[in-house]
C-alpha cells in the first residue's frame, strides 16, 4: 500500500496542480511547460549527481582493485574529488587552434552530450516515473546511442590533426561495428516481450522472469558491445594508443572537454540504465522501493563495466573488428533465430 | 638446457634450438688451436693469445672487408659484439672489434690501424648487420668515415654538430665561465 | 586491413578534394605518411623518437632517432680514476645497476689480475640476480601498462618495492647504488637482511603465479602478442641481440653459462629459451628467467661463505697498458665495459657496449609489415633504456 502510494505520487501532483491552474485560470499549456521544465531538471540534476558520483567511484574502485587508495584527500574518503576536479577544469584556458574548425569544433561536444541526456527522456525510474513512455522506446534508445558517431567524426575532423582525425576515423568505425550486435541484442529482448515500449519490457519480465534467464547469450553480446561503444578498455583504442595521446580528445581542454567527459560517464550511466531495464527487470523487485532496485541494478552494470576496466589489456584495431564482424554479430544472430523459434512455439 | 616448469604457462619450445652455442674457450690447447685455424685461413695475420682467453689480430686497413668476410664464413666468427674508435693522437686512430663465434665459443679482437691525416675505413655492415649503429657512432664521436656504409650520419650528437667530441684534440665549443665563481655580495 | 584500391573523384594520386575551403585534410593523401613517436610519449620508453613510416595503418619502415639522453659518460670517464666511474655507471642502464658496476669491475679486476674473496663472489652474485628481478618486474609491468592492463603494473611495482627496500638497506639507496668496488662490494650483508630475502623468496613465486595468470593467460594478451614481431635466430645474431631477445630466436646463449663470471658456474640453473622469436615469446622467456634467478638465488643465499667483502685492492688503480673487455649478462642483455688504458689512473679510453643500443637496430627488422598499434608491444618487448642507448 506504501509503495502504491508512492508510485500514484507523482500522478496526484500532477492533477492537483492542474485543478490549481484551472481554479487561478491559468492556461493548461503553461502548465504542460511547467511540467517538462521540472521533468528537465529532475532527470539533469539526476545524471549529474551520479556522475560525479561514477567518476570518484571509477577512481577508488580503480585505485583499490590496483593495490592503492585512489583519493583520499579532498572530503571524506575523497568524495569532493570530482567537484574539485570539475572547478579546476572550468577555470581552465578557452583553447581552440588555429587550424580547427571553429564552429563545428565548438558544436561537436554538444551534439555529444545532448542525445546521451536525452537517452533519459524513456528511461523508467520506478512505476509511473518516467518522463515519457514512449511507445517505440527502445527504437528511440538506439537512435539516441547513435549520435555518438557524427559527434565523435565531428571532434576528430575540426581539431584540424591528423592525429584526432585518424583516432576519430577509428572510433568511429569501432562504434558502427558494434552497434549491430547491440542492437540485435535487443531485438532478441523485443521479441520476448512484444513491445518496444521499456515499460512494457519490465512488465514482461514481471510476468515471466528476468530476460538475464531467457536471454543469456543476448545478455553477453550486450554487455560486450555496450563497453564497446562506451569506448571502455578493453575497446579504448581510439583514445588510448601510441600516436594518438587522446584521440579525437586531443585538442579539447577545459570545459569543452569536461563536456566530453561527462558524456563519457552519462553514456555508462544511461547504458547501465538500459541493461538493467532490458535483462534485471528495471525497478522490479520485493521488498525494497522499485526506485532502489532502479539504482541498485543499474550500478551493478557499473561495477562490471568498471571491474573488465581494470583488468584485461586493450585489444588492437583489426583484432577489435574482428570481434565485432565475426563473432559477436553471428553469436547476435543466433540468438535472435533460437529467440524466434522460441516465441513461435 | 630447457626451461623448467615451475607453475604457469611453461616457456613453449617444443623446437631444438636454431643454434647451439658453446662455452666460452678458455684452456691453453684449445686457445692455441684456435689461433693455428685462423693462421691458415688468414696466413698473413698473426694472432695473438691473450690472457683473458682472447684471441688478438691486427688487420690492414684495406684488406678488412675480405678478412671480416672469411672471418664470418670460414671461422664461423658470426657475431659482433662492438665496433669502436680510439684516438691515439700522432700515432692514428685505431678501429676495434670484438667478435665471437657462437658455435665454437672462439672469441676475437681485431684492430685496425687508420693514419689520421686520412681518417677512412672500409664498412663491414654488409658482414655483420649490426655494424651499422656502431659505425655510425664511431663516426660521429671519433669522426672516422666508414665507406660502404648505407648511412652514415651522426646518431648521438644532434644533426649539424660540428666536431667529433671523443677525439682527443676536440674542443668544447662552450664559451669558458668561471667554474667556481665567488657568491656576489 | 587488406589494401584496397580506392578510386577517389577529382584528384590523382589519391588526393581527396576538399570540399570546404582552407580544411585540414586538403594535404590528405593516401600515400605513406610519417609519423613522429616520442621523444615525449607515455610508451616508448625513456627518450627516444620513432619516426615510423606507415601506409595506412601498415609499417613500412622504422628509423629510430636517440641521443636525447647523451651525458657524454665516456669523454667523462676519460677523466676520472675507475673508481670514480662506477657511480656514472650505475647512471646508463639505471634500471640495472648493479650489472652495470660489475661490468666495470669486473673489467678492471680481469685486468689487474686481482682476486676478488669468495663472500665478495657470492653477495655480488645475489645483488646481480635481485636485480634481475627488480629489471624485470619494472619490465613485466610497464609491458602491461603499454598494452592497456593498468593493474598488473601496479602489482608488480609492489614486489619490486621489496627488493628496492633490500637493496636500500645494504647500500643505502634504491637506484643508484654505488656498491661494486674493485676487489669486492662496499657493504657485508647481514644475517637479518639474508632472512629478509629469503621470505621475499618464500613468498615471491606465488605473486608470480598471480601475474601470470593474470597478464599470460589472457585471450587478448596472447593476441596482441602472437607472432608480432618476430625474428628468426640468423637475424637475432647478425644484429647482435644478446639477453633475452637473443634467447627468444632459439638460440640459448647466457653470459651466465657460457662466459661465466663470479660463482654461475657452481650455480645449477637453466638458460630460459624460446624458438619462435616473437614478442610472446620474449615474454616468457623474461619469466621464466625471474624464476630461475630465485633459483641462483636461493643457492647463493645457502652457499654463502664467511670471510672478506672486500679484498685487497690498490688504493690508486693503474691498468697495465692495453685494452681490456669484460662481459656481463644483464637483464637486457650483453653489457660490455671495453678499456683501453695507457698505464694512468685513468681510461685512456672506455666504451660502454649497451644492450638496448644494439637491440634498437632490430626495430625495422621486427615491426616492418605489421600495424602501428603493434609498434607499442614490440618497443615494449625489446625492453630497452634510453640511458644505455646514449649513454
Amino acid at each position: 500500500m506504501y509503495f502504491a502510494e508512492v508510485s500514484s505520487l507523482p500522478l496526484r501532483l500532477y492533477q492537483w496542480t492542474e485543478q490549481l491552474f484551472t481554479n487561478l485560470g491559468l492556461p493548461l499549456w503553461l502548465l504542460a511547460i511547467l511540467v517538462a521544465t521540472v521533468k528537465v531538471a529532475l532527470i539533469l540534476g539526476f545524471i549529474l549527481l551520479n556522475v560525479l558520483f561514477l567518476i570518484w567511484l571509477e577512481r577508488k574502485l580503480g585505485g583499490h582493485i590496483q593495490n592503492r587508495l585512489g583519493p583520499i584527500y579532498t572530503g571524506p574518503f575523497g568524495l569532493l574529488q570530482t567537484l574539485a576536479d570539475a572547478l579546476k577544469v572550468l577555470v581552465k584556458e578557452d583553447i581552440i587552434p588555429a587550424a580547427a574548425d571553429r564552429w563545428v569544433f565548438m558544436i561537436a561536444p554538444l551534439v555529444a552530450f545532448v542525445p546521451a541526456v536525452m537517452i533519459w527522456l524513456v528511461v523508467p525510474f520506478a512505476p509511473g516515473v518516467q518522463a515519457r513512455d514512449l511507445n517505440i522506446g527502445i527504437l528511440y534508445v538506439a537512435a539516441m546511442t547513435s549520435f555518438s558517431v557524427p559527434a565523435l567524426l565531428m571532434a576528430g575532423w575540426s581539431s584540424g590533426n591528423k592525429w584526432s582525425l585518424l583516432g576519430a576515423f577509428r572510433a568511429g568505425a569501432q562504434l558502427i561495428s558494434y552497434e549491430v550486435p547491440l542492437i540485435l541484442a535487443t531485438l532478441a529482448v523485443v521479441m520476448l516481450a512484444g513491445s518496444l515500449s521499456l515499460n512494457d519490457i519490465i512488465g514482461a519480465q514481471q510476468e515471466r522472469a528476468w530476460f538475464i534467464v531467457l536471454q543469456p547469450l543476448g545478455f553477453i553480446v550486450y554487455l560486450i558491445a555496450a563497453i564497446a561503444e562506451l569506448n571502455r578498455t578493453p575497446f579504448d583504442l581510439p583514445e588510448a594508443e601510441s600516436e594518438l595521446v587522446a584521440g579525437f580528445n586531443t585538442e579539447y581542454s577545459g570545459f569543452r572537454f569536461a563536456i566530453f567527459f561527462l558524456t563519457e560517464y552519462a553514456s555508462l550511466l544511461s547504458s547501465s540504465a538500459i541493461a538493467a531495464t532490458l535483462f534485471l527487470g528495471g525497478w522490479s523487485g520485493p521488498l525494497l522501493p522499485p526506485f532502489v532496485w532502479f539504482l541498485l541494478k543499474t550500478y551493478v552494470f557499473v561495477f562490471i563495466a568498471m571491474w573488465i576496466r581494470f583488468t584485461l589489456p586493450r585489444l588492437r584495431v583489426d583484432q577489435l573488428m574482428n570481434l565485432s564482424w565475426k563473432l559477436l554479430l553471428p553469436v547476435a544472430l543466433l540468438n535472435v533465430l533460437v529467440t524466434g523459434v522460441f516465441v513461435a512455439l | 638446457m630447457s626451461p623448467r616448469q615451475t607453475g604457469g604457462t611453461p616457456v613453449v619450445n617444443a623446437k631444438a634450438p636454431a643454434l647451439v652455442p658453446a662455452p666460452a674457450v678458455t684452456g691453453e690447447d684449445a686457445l692455441i688451436e684456435s689461433a693455428e685455424r685462423l693462421r691458415q685461413e688468414l696466413p698473413k695475420l698473426d694472432p695473438k693469445i691473450r690472457p683473458d682467453g682472447w684471441l688478438e689480430v691486427s688487420v690492414p686497413r684495406e684488406s678488412l672487408g675480405e678478412v671480416s668476410r672469411l672471418l664470418r664464413d670460414r671461422l664461423g666468427y658470426d657475431y659482433l659484439l662492438l665496433l669502436t674508435g680510439v684516438d691515439w693522437k700522432e700515432k692514428g686512430f685505431q678501429i676495434v672489434l670484438h667478435l665471437a663465434g657462437l658455435a665454437r665459443g672462439e672469441r676475437l679482437v681485431v684492430t685496425v690501424d687508420v693514419p689520421r691525416e686520412d681518417p677512412r675505413c672500409p664498412s663491414v655492415v654488409s658482414v655483420w648487420p649490426t655494424a651499422n649503429w656502431h659505425e655510425r657512432e664511431t663516426w660521429d664521436l671519433v669522426g672516422i668515415r666508414f665507406e660502404g656504409h648505407p648511412d652514415l650520419r651522426r646518431i648521438l650528437m644532434k644533426e649539424g654538430w660540428e666536431g667529433h667530441p671523443l677525439r682527443k684534440d676536440y674542443e668544447d665549443p662552450r664559451p669558458p665561465r668561471d667554474r667556481f665563481p665567488k657568491p656576489q655580495r | 586491413m587488406p589494401d584496397t584500391e580506392v578510386s577517389v573523384p577529382g584528384g590523382a594520386q589519391g588526393q581527396v578534394p576538399s570540399l570546404i575551403e582552407d580544411s585540414p585534410t586538403q594535404d590528405l593523401r593516401t600515400e605513406e605518411m610519417m609519423v613522429n613517436m616520442g621523444p615525449q610519449h607515455p610508451s616508448t620508453h625513456g627518450v627516444l623518437r620513432a619516426v615510423v613510416t606507415i601506409d595506412g595503418e601498415r609499417v613500412v619502415d622504422v628509423d629510430s632517432d636517440v641521443g636525447y639522453l647523451h651525458r657524454c659518460f665516456e669523454k667523462i670517464s676519460e677523466k676520472l680514476t675507475y673508481q670514480q666511474i662506477i657511480p656514472y655507471t650505475d647512471r646508463t642502464d639505471y634500471l640495472a645497476g648493479m650489472t652495470n658496476e660489475l661490468a666495470l669491475v669486473l673489467t678492471v679486476e680481469k685486468a689487474l689480475g686481482l682476486e676478488v674473496p669468495r663472500r665478495a663472489q657470492f653477495i655480488r652474485t645475489v645483488m646481480s640476480e635481485l636485480q634481475r628481478i627488480h629489471s624485470h618486474l619494472i619490465w613485466f609491468g610497464t609491458f602491461g601498462l603499454d598494452l592497456g592492463a593498468t593493474t598488473p603494473f601496479l602489482y608488480a611495482f609492489r614486489d619490486r618495492e621489496t627488493i628496492s627496500d633490500l637493496f636500500e638497506e645494504v647500500t643505502g639507496a634504491r637506484m643508484m647504488y654505488n656498491y661494486m668496488r674493485v676487489g669486492g662490494v662496499r657493504n657485508d650483508i647481514t644475517a637479518p637482511w639474508v632472512k629478509r630475502v629469503r621470505d621475499f623468496l618464500k613468498q615471491f613465486p606465488a605473486a608470480l603465479r598471480e601475474y601470470d595468470d593474470l597478464l599470460t593467460g589472457n585471450p587478448i594478451l596472447k593476441a596482441r602478442t602472437r607472432g608480432v614481431g618476430k625474428i628468426d635466430a640468423q637475424t637475432a645474431v647478425a644484429y647482435g641481440a644478446s639477453g633475452p631477445v637473443l634467447r627468444a630466436s632459439g638460440v640459448p646463449y647466457d653470459l651466465r653459462k657460457h662466459d661465466p663470471y663470479l660463482v654461475y658456474d657452481e650455480m645449477d640453473f637453466d638458460v630460459a629459451w624460446a624458438s619462435e622469436g616473437d614478442v610472446l615469446a620474449r615474454y616468457q622467456v623474461r619469466l621464466e628467467e625471474i624464476r630461475q634467478s630465485i633459483r641462483i638465488l636461493e643457492q647463493a643465499l645457502e652457499g654463502l661463505p664467511e670471510g672478506e667483502f672486500l679484498g685487497k685492492a690498490p688504493r690508486i688503480v693503474k691498468l697495465p697498458p692495453g685494452h681490456y673487455y669484460g662481459r656481463v649478462e644483464g637483464p637486457r642483455g650483453e653489457v660490455g665495459c671495453y678499456i683501453v688504458s695507457d698505464g694512468d689512473r685513468k681510461p685512456y679510453r672506455l666504451h660502454w657496449r649497451a644492450p638496448s643500443f644494439v637491440h634498437l637496430q632490430l626495430l625495422p627488422a621486427m615491426a616492418k609489415g605489421h600495424l602501428m598499434g603493434d609498434m607499442v608491444a614490440i618497443i615494449g618487448s625489446i625492453d630497452i633504456v634510453m640511458g644505455e642507448v646514449d649513454r
